[in-house]
């Protein structure tokens, strides 16, 4: 972790919230989505952290490692958001009985693991990520977007074929960063 | 071994395959050691993902950041504070009068706290990346005069409009394009611009212009307060973008440069380096030691890593 940024979040540095929304803000509006089946729901959930997180600055006591408090923080708010909702429909009902109440720790754990392929999609070059994206987030055939983008199928399915590559290089080396220092 | 395609492996994770498909695929898999789990995120994009790209990260922490009162970090030394504390009386006032002057359009600043290269997408789609601890700043309405400013090292793609000059405003120095794509490196000792594709005018305030072509570099001396210019021999001046380091001939005092600029370390050599072979190798997203270990298979020396000081020294 970033050195004394316990210290910078209390003394209400912005370079240091900053620092944590850019860290955390997309996995934890993911993770809150898996309890709350809703976008903004989730989103209102991450943002109310932050502004507590700056509310209680002063008191601010992390016993783990500042993560792990973001997501037990982020879990309970959307616990809480659950019940307010107070269940209202019947699939809601369902899922929550299936699937919320202890599954704090697979959860987290999937959620860290997709985050650490969307970093490794972030970094691919624009073009190779357009295509990529287009290919996985809008289900388009290699020969739509060709047909889309003007160029080859061939080098649609090139240029997916590194993606693939250079995602599976990053997604090692972020593991490999991980576990070395 | 070529990976099987996107539509065959979405057909895999599907489970609609024959078995012939899931051998071939499975063997791949074996072959490049996959990590399965991985590739199968990679391929069926659950939702979880999904969303993460959905989000529109800067405007959410515009919107957090109103709800926030959030102190900018000062560590000046005292009459430096002075001096910030005229200036922002002076641009407190200056902007007051602009404000009057114009709409609402703000000031948006990203920095790069990370470690990883963050990038963004501007409102007239050209794109920036920053590199750990850089800075940018644009106006939200970036559209109708495209001026920006910034710190430490960025890589510019702008997009092409003629009618309105793409400016970064770095130190003393104004780097104009009309579409084009350069990276900017500042630091206290100088601004170096070096050219990807296209043109690019480097200006300072004190010593003129000079224009840059595809291939070249340009840079002001912040002592000396000159400009000059050069064809750009590194390989390297955008790896902390790529990931890629190359060396081709590479004298060991250049290695050590790029390596050091690449890892944020500091590189020094001990023992003659007269007799030396030049180096020659590839790396993508290495790891510091895999390059030293590689290294030392073709070149006399040893290493040692402390800290932030790498010290390699040749034997003789």
């Amino acid at each position: 972790m970033t050195p004394g940024l316990i210290e910078r979040l209390k003394s209400g540095d912005e370079s240091a919230y900053r620092y944590l929304f850019d860290q955390y803000y997309a996995p934890l509006t993911s993770f809150a989505f898996r309890f709350t089946r809703s976008y903004e729901i989730s989103k209102d959930v991450v943002q109310n952290l932050f502004i507590r997180l700056y509310q209680n600055r002063h008191s601010l006591s992390i016993q783990s490692d500042i993560k792990s408090y973001l997501y037990k923080a982020v879990y309970n708010s959307s616990l809480n958001e659950l019940k307010r909702e107070n269940l209202r429909d019947e699939h809601h009902q369902h899922y929550i009985a299936e699937h919320v109440v202890t599954q704090y720790d697979q959860a987290r754990e999937e959620t860290e693991k997709e985050h650490k392929i969307f970093k490794a999609i972030e970094q691919l070059s624009p073009k190779c990520r357009q295509i990529f994206l287009m290919s996985r987030i809008d289900g388009m055939k290699n020969h739509e977007i060709a047909a889309e983008l003007g160029l080859s199928i061939r080098t649609i399915e090139t240029q997916i074929s590194q993606a693939l590559k250079s995602i599976r290089k990053t997604v090692r080396s972020i593991y490999n960063f991980l576990f070395a220092v | 071994m070529k990976d099987p395609g996107i539509e065959l492996l979405e057909r895999y994770f599907n489970g609609s395959v024959s078995d012939d498909e899931a051998n071939t695929i499975e063997a791949w898999i074996r072959e490049n050691r996959i990590d399965a789990e991985a590739l199968k995120l990679l391929v069926t994009f659950p939702e979880g993902l999904r969303l993460m790209f959905s989000l529109n990260h800067e405007q959410d922490w515009l919107a957090l950041k109103q709800k926030l009162p959030l102190q900018r970090a000062v560590t000046l030394p005292h009459f430096l504070l002075r001096v910030a504390a005229i200036v922002t009386l002076c641009i407190a006032v200056a902007s007051v009068l602009y404000l009057s002057t114009t709409s609402d359009s703000k000031t948006i600043t990203v920095s790069n706290a990370g470690k990883l290269v963050k990038k963004i997408a501007l409102p007239d789609s050209s794109v920036v990346y920053l590199n750990t601890g850089a800075e940018l700043s644009y106006r939200d309405d970036l559209r109708q005069a495209r001026t920006v400013s910034m710190k430490g090292e960025a890589f510019f793609e702008v997009k092409r409009d003629l009618s309105h000059p793409f400016i970064v405003k770095v130190q003393q120095c104004k780097v104009q394009v009309l579409g084009t794509s350069f990276n900017i490196f500042e630091d206290t000792s100088r601004v170096e611009v070096t050219v990807a594709t296209g043109r690019v005018a480097l200006q300072s305030q004190d010593s003129g212009k000079v224009y840059l072509e595809k291939g070249d570099k340009g840079w002001y001396a912040v002592t000396t307060a000159t400009l000059q210019k050069a064809v750009n021999l590194s390989r390297n001046y955008l790896s902390w973008k790529t990931g890629i380091l190359e060396f081709s001939d590479t004298p060991l005092n250049e290695v050590a440069a790029d390596i050091g600029k690449y890892f944020d370390v500091n590189v020094s050599i001990t023992g003659a380096q007269g007799s030396l072979p030049a180096y020659t190798s590839r790396f993508e997203k290495p790891d510091l030691k895999e390059i030293l270990e590689e290294m030392k298979l073709t070149l006399p020396i040893q290493y040692t890593i402390e800290g932030r000081n790498v010290q390699i020294m040749i034997k003789s």
